[in-house]
């Protein structure tokens, strides 16, 4: 067995898709997730008085740190709840970085970001290599754009090495029902029409769950830095997204014939048409994402089977060996 | 109208103080201590249309007292802030407490602005902000690289106050400040080290050639700013400056002029990088009717009269 990979938020969405990619490749896991999580070390990343020196003390010997700690809250951008959130995502990351720097110097760092970081796109696709400009208005995109400028100040302070892996919308078994892939889902599931609202030809990226963290762990065990994407096959329209949600229930016996309505009373939240370079990814990373209808099709039994959230890998592993 | 001031001990903080008041507005001043401050030197006593409040933004305990202060207001003028001594050079500490001071106070004032639904918040940012795209003619679209965690700290300020103007149908104005001077100025850095050189009879020691461009804006043309944004009716970001480009060298040779002294500053071999800050002011002009009326010369000797007027 080799060294272990750290991994913070590994008893979130994406924490338990990295577990599963890293038992595959019997690397093991110090997790570290709130209290009450049962990862193996219970901490609370937004706590204030955080000891991130004596954290990475706990944490002995390992190869690397993935960090994805973080929430989505649904409040205002500036409530207790998301300044409580920037703490563990901004705060704790770049304490963390230094703090494992001198505990583990030969551990790679490796930081989980976000496209919501960019803003409107100076040119398309975006270039990974250019840094976040101007967040979505919202807390999750601008803590994780304070997190990536105080990591590079730090890292370029103390020589410290880090890579940098921005992922689109994360989808997969496992995540939060309130978004739009299993919403589309459930509709289809439940015989109606998903709606898709605004014009539908708004350009959206998914990444599936399992691909961001093969990414993740190719820029940790190849020591990449410097900032990659983690993207779909390729962008579409919401109202493709939603066909294919309707298409992906239909091959999987559920209802069939549905198309997608579209509401045109109400405009998308927020929206930018973004597209994304993945070249360097797939060049530096071994990056191949997986077809958005089989990863639409792993999600849709997940939800079928009842969503329940501690048992999604085993429909992103009968997925992959069913192909 | 009513105006909330955070940071009214400040230096800048106390003349907008000041400058609000004498406008009749009534004014309400926010410090840790609560104290009204004085007002600015060489300025006349002023009726007591302000009233101080005693909160510390480093508090988390901060936002329910901020917000019974901003009931009511028209305004939240936002200029607490926490500025190291020297920014290329902050370490863990530091950079803990920009953070707590710089991000999370900024994010506790702007949730009181949302209890009370302030309709306007005013942001003293930084031309920090830019960072490693350092330049001759910066313009609000530049890149944003901030290579200090203080320019990162004031850059998150911005994104929080962006995203708090989406949420909440607010109107908010960020002004990105070079190095403010003025009385009252207690910075280290080159323009009032100069001064305090000349005080004392000494030349002001200058780096290389002190070729290195960096903006200026007197105090009071800051504020004036500042104020532009309540009659105005914009919203967004907006470089601030005296609209010059200012060289070390021209800073200490003004020094020099100011104190009546003349001759050449003192020279050292330059042991950092050459690196130039000069924003474009257009979009202030254009947007918020911005037009600065204090020259380099003129607020420099009102500077170094200020300093002269100190205990020796």
């Amino acid at each position: 067995m080799s060294l272990p990979i750290v991994v913070t938020g590994s008893e979130g969405f994406v924490g338990k898709h990295l577990r599963r990619v890293l038992a595959a490749r019997d690397i093991p896991v110090v997790g570290i997730d709130r209290p009450g999580s049962h990862a193996e070390v219970e901490q609370d990343l937004s706590d204030p008085e955080l000891d991130a020196d004596e954290l990475a003390a706990r944490c002995g010997a390992i190869r690397g740190v993935i960090y994805m700690a973080a929430t989505i809250t649904r409040g205002s951008s500036v409530d207790a709840a998301a300044r409580s959130n920037l703490r563990a995502i901004s705060e704790a990351s770049v304490e963390l970085l230094e703090a494992f720097h001198a505990s583990a110097p030969d551990a790679h760092f490796v930081y989980c970001s976000t496209y919501k970081g960019y803003g409107p796109p100076v040119s398309q696709p975006i270039d990974p290599e250019r840094p976040p400009q101007r967040p979505d208005p919202h807390s999750y995109g601008s803590a994780k754009a304070l997190a990536e400028r105080l990591l590079k100040i730090a890292a370029a302070r103390s020589g410290a090495k880090f890579a940098i892996v921005r992922p689109t919308c994360i989808y997969g078994p496992g995540q939060h029902l309130h978004n739009a892939i299993p919403i589309f889902l459930r509709s289809a599931w439940a015989g109606q029409a998903p709606t898709v609202f605004g014009s539908g030809r708004d350009v959206r990226d998914d990444v599936y769950a399992p691909d961001l963290c093969r990414a993740l762990v190719e820029a940790c065990l190849r020591r990449e830095v410097g900032a990659y994407h983690a993207t779909g096959e390729r962008a579409y329209t919401i109202w493709e997204v939603a066909q294919l949600c309707c298409r992906a229930v239909a091959e999987l016996g559920g209802p069939a014939g549905l198309t997608p309505r579209l509401d045109t009373s109400q405009p998308p939240k927020w929206w930018l048409d973004q597209t994304f370079d993945g070249q360097r990814s797939r060049e530096r990373l071994g990056y191949q994402p997986t077809a958005l209808l089989e990863g639409l099709k792993a999600e849709a039994l997940w939800l079928q089977s009842g969503a329940d959230p501690t048992r999604a890998q085993e429909f992103v592993t009968r997925s992959e060996v069913a192909r | 109208m009513k105006v909330v001031v955070t940071g009214a001990s400040g230096h800048v903080g106390s003349y907008a103080v000041d400058t609000l008041t004498r406008a009749g507005h009534e004014v309400v001043a926010v410090s840790r201590s609560g104290q009204v401050p004085p007002p600015p030197f060489g300025r006349p006593p002023r009726e007591p249309r302000v009233r101080g409040f005693a909160v510390d933004l480093a508090l988390e305990a901060s936002v329910a007292p901020l917000a019974t202060a901003l009931a009511g207001a028209d305004a939240l003028f936002h200029l607490a802030a926490w500025h190291p001594e020297a920014t290329a050079s902050t370490g863990r500490a530091e950079r803990h407490r920009l953070l707590e001071v710089n991000v999370h106070g900024t994010l506790r004032a702007l949730d009181a602005a949302r209890h009370s639904r302030v309709p306007l918040v005013v942001y003293a940012s930084s031309f920090e902000v830019y960072g490693d795209a350092a330049g001759d003619f910066i313009t609000e679209e530049a890149r944003l690289e901030p290579i200090t965690d203080y320019g990162a700290t004031k850059l998150s300020g911005e994104d929080h106050l962006l995203a708090f103007a989406h949420e909440e149908k607010a109107r908010v104005v960020a002004l990105r400040l070079p190095a403010i001077y003025g009385p009252g100025e207690k910075t280290p850095r080159a323009l009032p080290n100069f001064l305090r050189a000349v005080a004392h009879g000494q030349r002001p020691v200058v780096a290389g050639d002190g070729g290195d461009l960096r903006d200026q804006l007197y105090v009071a043309d800051a504020v004036r700013g500042m104020a532009l944004a309540l009659t105005q009716p914009v919203s967004g970001i907006f470089n601030l400056a005296d609209g010059e480009r200012h060289s070390i060298e021209e800073l200490a040779r003004v020094a020099l002029e100011v104190a009546g002294l003349g001759g050449d500053p003192e020279r050292h071999e330059r042991v950092k990088l050459r690196r130039d800050y000069h924003m474009s002011i257009d979009k202030a002009r254009r947007q918020l009717g911005f037009a600065p009326s204090v020259r380099l010369r003129e607020g420099m000797a009102l500077q170094l009269a200020w300093l002269r007027a100190q205990a020796p």
